[in-house]
This record gives structure tokens, C-alpha cells and sequence, in this order.
């Protein structure tokens, strides 16, 4: 599945924070979005998702237009998100966000399955009757993947889901990323944790006040570090 | 991580301990309550019983209004009046047509349904404040029409001369069997509530709660869920109307006024939202407040019922039910926004 963002504004009450992004991921590609703090990352997956209503630009999945459609249509359309800071539903058990991830990825079909779930991620298995308020933050993490794969999606959205983990937890994730690429779902990903973010894209797109600024082939990107610290402040 | 253990719960670790016994022991104490109620009219005398079949009818209304409340997230004050439809309706044909047992409260179980879809499909679409001040208008229209439609419903005099529920034939003639009657009917709605809670349907409903935007970037349409939410708690709310009928054999408007809204969600303030159980609890004491102590406080019952209301307010955020449950963990912030 492709998504092609074009023009994107967007922005909350007190200001505009996406002025004009042009954004595409391929079918089965995979797209780093880097950025500051504040940049407009995690606005742009809001609002791609339709979490945030974008004020004008297009959004099309498939070529369909889907700028400003609310997120069930975006979820129906192949699109799923792990928002930053997971955002579970701390009082629901763990089987309990995957059944209910389920009920939506077996009406639009695919291969993700609570079965193949719980054997991609034992932990998860091992704490179905376990409030998801009280897993730990890479089990969260997990189970936040999870919601998103179960819906059987064509395209993920990942808002930083290395944040706060151990080295090993990030590697985790890192791995289930990849196979989820290996299942042909086109990924953007916004991570602050460049050596995971390179492991996985193929492609590296650079955000600053709310637009695009750069973008390049990740092994393009890795060679030519004067960019990369002019964009990123790292060396 | 170390696995925190309640009371009640075997340690989470332990998933492989087989399920029915945790599922006995978990409805034991559900089983136990039953059984006492169901022995009291033996032991107790005749008005300590009718104030506990009272105290009954009015817990089926607030766990109903628990399932828009504390599952559904809906704070509703107008859901007397889908107890008052359920029990107009099932007075009505208890005169009318038949007071054989099932009908009355079939009944009332479909006009109070029926009276929450026709309202709930616009009310559902609001949130916060705004549902809040719906559903308070739609309870005040409700009794308005319960008020004015004096040939149907009788008017301010009320809806009386209700014939007491027959069984084959014969009529509950003493306060023992009328209140297994309304026993049996309770824990009938209550289960429907506890099964629809412990559904996927009831996940659904708790999804949308805790972060409704989260539901919908699942593929989740909350409308249709929380309509189906309302009709439930109506239709059940309806049954307790059907009961109230045949209990207290006279319906009249306050029965479906605003106090006995704004009672049903103190109920349910006082037991805990969310828990089914607790807003039971919470309905005892509102009608022991209100019925046994009031009459000897010189009318001030309402007001020992505010003081109790702010004392729970300050000391139990989660009502008598968090008491045991104060572990548990905190519902998720709404969302924020990103940077």
C-alpha cells in the first residue's frame, strides 16, 4: 500500500504546526522521519491517521483522498498507528486489546492472528488475564505493536516505539518492524534512536518546523554525516 | 517485574492454573449474597423485607445506569426515564391485559428499550456536559408526558390499582413471594449486565471510555456502540420500572423525575462506577437514607444523603467498591497532544 501526503497543514488551537509537508511511502518501503523535538513528527502522524484534522493538503492511501476522513475510515482504508507513549487502555487485560485489535483484522482478513501474535511475542501470551496498566514499558510496547498488527494493516505508523526501552527491548521491536516489512506493510517510522531507525528504513526523511526538508536513501544518509548533524544536531 | 497480587486474584504469573475454580470462587461471594437474599423474608419482618425489595428494584436501576456510567463512560441524568416507561408500560398491561409473569416485565424490559432508542440516537451523539444536559431534558419531557396524559397514565394521581404479578394463576399474595419475585428479577437484569460488561461488546464499550480516538484508529465506529449501550441500560432499566410496578403497585411521575435520576447517579457515585456491583451497594444506602432513616431525621434525609455524597466524594474517588480495589491501575490520560 502506498501513502502519498501532499501539501499537508495542520495544527492545533494555538498554531500551525505542519506548513506544507509532501510526504510518499512506497508499497513494502520503509521511512525514517527524523526530526528535533517539536519538528512536527508526531503531528504528522496524527494527522495522517485523522486523530488531528488537517486544515487543507491531501492525504491519499491507494490514491484514494482521505485528507480529514476520521481515523475508523483510516483504520478501514489499511492503516494502523502505535501513537507515542503506546497509549493502551490501562484497565483492559492484554487479551483483551487483542481481541478486540482482532474482531477488526479478521473483518478486513490477512494473516495477523492472536495465535501468531502470542507466538511472535511469548511475554504477551504469558500475561493475557494481566491489566495492560501494569506491564512493563517494553511489554507495553509490545502489546502496542501488536493492537497495531492484529488490525492486519497495509500500512503502520510508528511514533518513536523505542522510547523509554532497554537496548535488547529496542532490538525487539527493531525485529518486528522488519517482519512486518517482510509481509509487504509500508512503514513510517519516527524514531529518535538513529541506529534503529537506519537498521530498518530504506529511506530517511528529515523534518524541521513543520516541513520536509531533506530526503535521501538511508546508505546516502549514513554517508554524508555533515548533513545529518546540520539537520539533527548529531555527528 | 514483580506481579502485584489482589485479594482475591491468584498471582497473575500463574496463568496456567486452570480456570473454573477462579471462576467459582469469583462468583462465590455473588452466590452467597443471593442466597441471604432470597432467605430474608424468613428471618426479617414484612416492611424490613418490603424496604429490602425497594432497596433491589432501585440497585437493577443503578447497575443499568453503571453500564452507561462507569463502563460506556456516559454520565446520564435522565435515565429514570426508561425506569418510569418500564414501569408505566408494565402497570398498564399488568391492568389491562394480564398480570401472568413474564408479560410485565417483557414489558417493561421493551418499552424501556424502545423509549432509549428513540431517544439515545440523538443523545449518543453528544458527550460530557452537553449528553448531561440531554438526557436531563429528556427524563423532564418524559415526565411531563407521564404528568399530562392523564388517561393512560393517570396523571399526578398516578397509575394505581395494580394488580399484584400472578404465577399459573395465583397471585403473589404475601411480601415473601413478592419479593422473591423482584429477587428473581433483579439478578435476572443484573446478570444480563454482568455478561454484557464481561463481553467483547463490553470491552468495546470500556475501549471507548478510557480513549474513544484510540477505538477509532482501530477501525471502531463508537456510535453504534454506544447506542446499543443505552438501549441495553434502558431495557434493563425498564425491567426495574417493572418491577417498581409490581412492588410498590402504584406508579406515579416523580417516579421518573429527576430525583430518581439524580438518586440513581449518587447510587452510583456512592458504590463505585463502574464495577456493576457497587452501585448495588450505593442503592441500599440512598433508600435506607431516604426511606428507613429520613421520616426520623424530620424530612432532612436528602441532606444526610449530600453529606454522604461529598464524604465519599473526598475519602472513596472510587466509590465503596474501590475500597478493595484501590490497586488497581489508573485509567489512561486522555489524549495529549504531541509536539
Amino acid at each position: 500500500m502506498s501513502l502519498r501526503v501532499r501539501e499537508l497543514v495542520a495544527g492545533y488551537r494555538r498554531g500551525t504546526v505542519l506548513h506544507g509537508v509532501d510526504l510518499d511511502v512506497g508499497p513494502g518501503q520503509a521511512v525514517a522521519l527524523l526530526g528535533r523535538n517539536g519538528a512536527g513528527k508526531s503531528t504528522l502522524v496524527m494527522t495522517v491517521m485523522g486523530l488531528l484534522r488537517a486544515r487543507s493538503g491531501s492525504v491519499r492511501v491507494d490514491g484514494h483522498e482521505l485528507a480529514g476522513a476520521r481515523p475508523h475510515r483510516m483504520a478501514r482504508a489499511g492503516c494502523a498507528v502505535v501513537p507515542q507513549g503506546r497509549r493502551l487502555w490501562a484497565p483492559l487485560t492484554v487479551g483483551e486489546h487483542l481481541e478486540l485489535a482482532a474482531r477488526q483484522g479478521r473483518r478486513r482478513g490477512g494473516s495477523w492472528t492472536v495465535e501468531r501474535i502470542v507466538e511472535a511475542l511469548p511475554r504477551l501470551g504469558e500475561r493475557r488475564r494481566q491489566a495492560a496498566g501494569r506491564l512493563s514499558g517494553g511489554e507495553q510496547q509490545m502489546l502496542a505493536i501488536a493492537r497495531a498488527l492484529l488490525t492486519n494493516p497495509r500500512l503502520v505508523l510508528l511514533d518513536e516505539p523505542s522510547e523509554g526501552l532497554a537496548p535488547a527491548v529496542a532490538e525487539q521491536v527493531a525485529e518486528v518492524v522488519t517482519s512486518m516489512l517482510a509481509d509487504g506493510v509500508a512503514v513510517l517510522l519516527v524514531e529518535q534512536d538513529l541506529y534503529l531507525a537506519f537498521s530498518v528504513a530504506d529511506q530517511v526523511a528529515v523534518m524541521q518546523r513543520g516541513r520536509i526538508v531533506h530526503r535521501a536513501s538511508t546508505p546516502e544518509f549514513r554517508r554524508d554525516p555533515g548533513t545529518a548533524h546540520r539537520l539533527l544536531g548529531v555527528s | 517485574m514483580t506481579p502485584r497480587t489482589t485479594a482475591d486474584a491468584a498471582p497473575p504469573s500463574a496463568t496456567a492454573a486452570p480456570e473454573p475454580p477462579r471462576r467459582l470462587l469469583r462468583a462465590a461471594p455473588m452466590a452467597a449474597t443471593v442466597v441471604l437474599l432470597a432467605a430474608a423474608p424468613l428471618f426479617l419482618a414484612p416492611y424490613a423485607t418490603t424496604t429490602l425489595s425497594r432497596i433491589l428494584v432501585f440497585a437493577l436501576l443503578a447497575a443499568s445506569l453503571d453500564l452507561l456510567v462507569g463502563i460506556t463512560g456516559l454520565p446520564s441524568l435522565g435515565h429514570a426515564a426508561y425506569f418510569g416507561v418500564g414501569a408505566y408500560a408494565a402497570g398498564w398491561i399488568t391492568i389491562h391485559l394480564t398480570p401472568a409473569v413474564p408479560v410485565p416485565l417483557l414489558a417493561g424490559a421493551a418499552f424501556g428499550g424502545v423509549a432509549a432508542a428513540a431517544t439515545g440516537w440523538f443523545a449518543v451523539r453528544s458527550a460530557g456536559v452537553f449528553f448531561l444536559m440531554l438526557t436531563l431534558a429528556i427524563g423532564e419531557i418524559v415526565r411531563q408526558v407521564a404528568q399530562s396524559w392523564d388517561s393512560v397514565t393517570g396523571g399526578s394521581n398516578g397509575l394505581y390499582g395494580i394488580d399484584l404479578p400472578s404465577v399459573a394463576g395465583a397471585p403473589l399474595g404475601n411480601v415473601g413471594l413478592l419479593h422473591w419475585y423482584v429477587l428473581a428479577g433483579a439478578v435476572l437484569g443484573y446478570a444480563v449486565l454482568r455478561a454484557v460488561a464481561a463481553s467483547p461488546f463490553g470491552a468495546v464499550l470500556r475501549g471507548i471510555r478510557d480513549n474513544e480516538p484510540r477505538m477509532r484508529a482501530l477501525g471502531y465506529r463508537p456510535y453504534g456502540y454506544k447506542l446499543a449501550a443505552f438501549v441495553i441500560a434502558g431495557s434493563v432499566a425498564g425491567v426495574a420500572g417493572a418491577l417498581l410496578a409490581a412492588q410498590q403497585r402504584l406508579v406515579t411521575p416523580s417516579d421518573l423525575g429527576f430525583t430518581t435520576a439524580a438518586l440513581a447517579l449518587l447510587a452510583v457515585v456512592i458504590g463505585g462506577a463502574g464495577t456493576l456491583w457497587g452501585p448495588c451497594l450505593g442503592a441500599a444506602v440512598v433508600v435506607l437514607v431516604r426511606d428507613a432513616l429520613g421520616p426520623t431525621l424530620d424530612g432532612h434525609g436528602p441532606l444526610l444523603l449530600g453529606v454522604v455524597f461529598i464524604a465519599v466524594v473526598y475519602l472513596l474517588p472510587r466509590g465503596a467498591a474501590g475500597v478493595r480495589l484501590r490497586r488497581g491501575p489508573g485509567r489512561e490520560q486522555s489524549e495529549q497532544e504531541p509536539t
